[in-house]
C-alpha cells in the first residue's frame, strides 16, 4: 500500500499540486525542497513507500540524490520516480540506469502519475 | 581577494570559473563572489551569466547565475525579459521564474505574455510569478487561463488568491466541481476572502475526501475571520454540522480551531455543549469562547 511518499522537488507550487494530484491514494506526503533535503526527510521517513524527485534543484539535484540513496543502501527498496522536462532525455537516461523506477515528464496530467503508480502498486489502482 | 586575482578575474573564462565555485563556500563567500561579479563591465558579466544560464550540463554553475541575475535586482531586469523570449523554452522558464523571484513590477507585462507562450512549462512559471509579484494587471489575463490545462490552471488559481481580488471569485468558484482543478481553487478563495464563495465552498464542506474538506474548513473559516457577520450566506446542512462537531473532537487543533470558528459564525446551537467543552483547551479556548459568545443564549 501506499502510505507515505516523499516528493522532492524545489517548487513549493509543485509540492501543493502533488497533494490535489495524489489525493486519490490518501498517503501521507512528506516535502523536500532540494536533493539533500531529500536525503534528511528520508532518513526521517524511512517508511517512504515512493520518492518522486525532480532532477534539476539547486543544492545538491534528483541524480545526486540517486546516487547518494544508492550509497547509504538501506533505501534501496523504495521505488523512485523522476519528475523530468521535456528534452532532457539524456538526464531522465542517466537517472534510469542509476536505479530510478520510472519518470513523468513536466508538464504530465495526473493520469500520467497514476498510471505509473499503480502499476508500481497495483493494489492502488481505481 | 588580492589584486592579482582581481586583473585575472576580467577574462570570461575566470569569471565563469568564480562563478563555478559559487556553492563551495559559506554564505558570506557567495556574497563576495555576488559583488565582486556585480563589479565587472556589464557586458562582460550578463555575457557570462546567460552562458551559465545555458550550461545544461553544470546545473550547480547554472543555479549559481541564476541566484545572481536575482541577486543584482532591477539592473538584471531587461536581460531576463529579452531571455523570456529565447528560443528555448527551458530558458525562457528560468527567466519567468527569476522575474517572480526579482519581484519587480516592471516585469508584469512581460508575464502576462508569456502566460501564452507555446510553452506549457513557461506559461506555468509565468503564472506562480505573476502571484508573486500581485500586481492588479494580472487579474483578468490570470481569469483568462483558468480554463486551461491543469498545468497552467493550478499556478493561476493560486495567483489569483495571492493576487486577493474579488473579480476572481466566480472563475474560481467555478472550478470547484473539478477534481483537477478543485483544490487550487479553495486556497484561493481563502485568500481572496469574499463572503460570496461562502455558499459555493459550503457544498466542499461535505465532501467524501477528508483533505478537501479540511481544505475548503480553512478556506471558510478564514472568510469568516474576516467577515464575521456573514454567517448568512452559509447554509449548514446537518451533515457538515455534524462533521463539524466530529472535527471539535479530532486531534487536528487548526481543523478544531477552523470548525469552532465556523460553528459560531454559522450559530449552531448544537454546538454549545461541544464549544464549552473547548473553553479550558489552550490551543482553542479563546475561539471557542468567542464561538459561544457568537451563538448566543439556547
Amino acid at each position: 500500500m501506499l502510505k507515505k511518499v516523499l516528493v522532492v522537488d524545489d517548487s513549493a507550487l509543485i509540492h501543493q499540486m502533488y497533494k490535489m494530484v495524489l489525493m486519490r491514494y490518501k498517503c501521507q506526503i512528506v516535502d523536500a525542497l532540494n536533493g539533500q533535503d531529500g536525503l534528511d526527510k528520508l532518513a526521517k521517513n524511512p517508511d517512504a513507500d515512493l520518492i518522486l524527485l525532480d532532477i534539476n534543484m539547486p543544492v545538491m539535484n534528483g541524480l545526486d540524490f540517486i546516487k547518494k540513496v544508492k550509497e547509504l543502501g538501506s533505501f534501496n527498496h523504495i521505488p523512485i520516480v523522476l519528475v523530468s522536462t521535456e528534452g532532457k532525455e539524456e538526464d531522465t537516461m542517466r537517472g534510469l540506469a542509476l536505479g530510478a523506477r520510472g519518470y513523468v515528464k513536466k508538464p504530465f496530467q495526473p493520469s500520467d502519475l497514476h498510471l505509473l503508480i499503480e502499476k508500481l502498486y497495483p493494489t492502488e489502482a481505481k | 581577494m588580492t589584486q592579482n586575482n582581481k586583473e585575472v578575474l576580467i577574462t570570461p573564462e575566470a569569471l565563469t570559473s568564480l562563478l563555478s565555485t559559487y556553492y563551495d563556500g559559506s554564505s558570506e563567500d557567495q556574497v563576495r563572489i555576488a559583488a565582486l561579479v556585480s563589479s565587472k563591465p556589464e557586458e562582460l558579466v550578463y555575457s557570462v551569466l546567460e552562458q551559465a544560464l545555458r550550461n545544461d550540463a553544470d546545473a550547480n554553475l547554472r543555479n549559481a547565475a541564476m541566484e545572481l541575475y536575482v541577486s543584482f535586482g532591477s539592473r538584471s531586469l531587461p536581460r531576463l525579459v529579452i531571455l523570456l523570449q529565447d528560443a528555448n523554452e527551458e530558458v525562457r522558464t528560468f527567466a519567468a521564474v527569476m522575474l517572480g523571484t526579482l519581484g519587480d513590477r516592471e516585469a508584469v507585462p512581460a508575464l502576462i505574455n508569456a502566460l501564452v507562450d507555446a510553452d506549457l512549462n513557461v506559461k506555468h512559471a509565468a503564472a506562480e510569478s505573476l502571484g508573486r509579484i500581485r500586481d492588479d494587471r494580472a487579474v483578468l489575463p490570470l481569469i483568462e487561463v483558468l480554463t486551461g490545462d491543469m498545468w497552467l490552471q493550478f499556478p493561476a488559481a493560486m495567483a489569483l488568491g495571492e493576487l486577493a481580488d474579488s473579480r476572481a471569485v466566480g472563475p474560481l468558484v467555478a472550478l470547484l466541481g473539478m477534481p483537477e482543478a478543485n483544490m487550487p481553487a479553495i486556497q484561493a478563495l481563502g485568500k481572496i476572502c469574499d463572503p460570496a464563495a461562502l455558499g459555493p465552498l459550503g457544498k466542499l464542506l461535505e465532501d467524501e475526501e477528508p483533505s478537501l474538506r479540511e481544505w475548503t474548513l480553512e478556506a471558510v473559516a478564514a472568510i469568516f475571520t474576516r467577515w464575521p457577520d456573514s454567517g448568512d450566506n452559509l447554509l449548514v446542512s446537518p451533515r457538515v454540522s455534524g462533521l463539524l462537531l466530529e472535527t471539535l473532537a479530532s486531534n487536528n487543533h487548526e481543523a478544531k480551531r477552523n470548525a469552532a470558528i465556523t460553528l459560531g459564525c454559522c450559530r449552531i446551537q448544537e454546538a454549545l455543549p461541544f464549544l464549552a467543552g473547548l473553553c479550558a483547551d489552550r490551543e482553542i479556548g479563546d475561539v471557542a469562547r468567542k464561538a459561544i459568545a457568537r451563538i448566543g443564549p439556547c
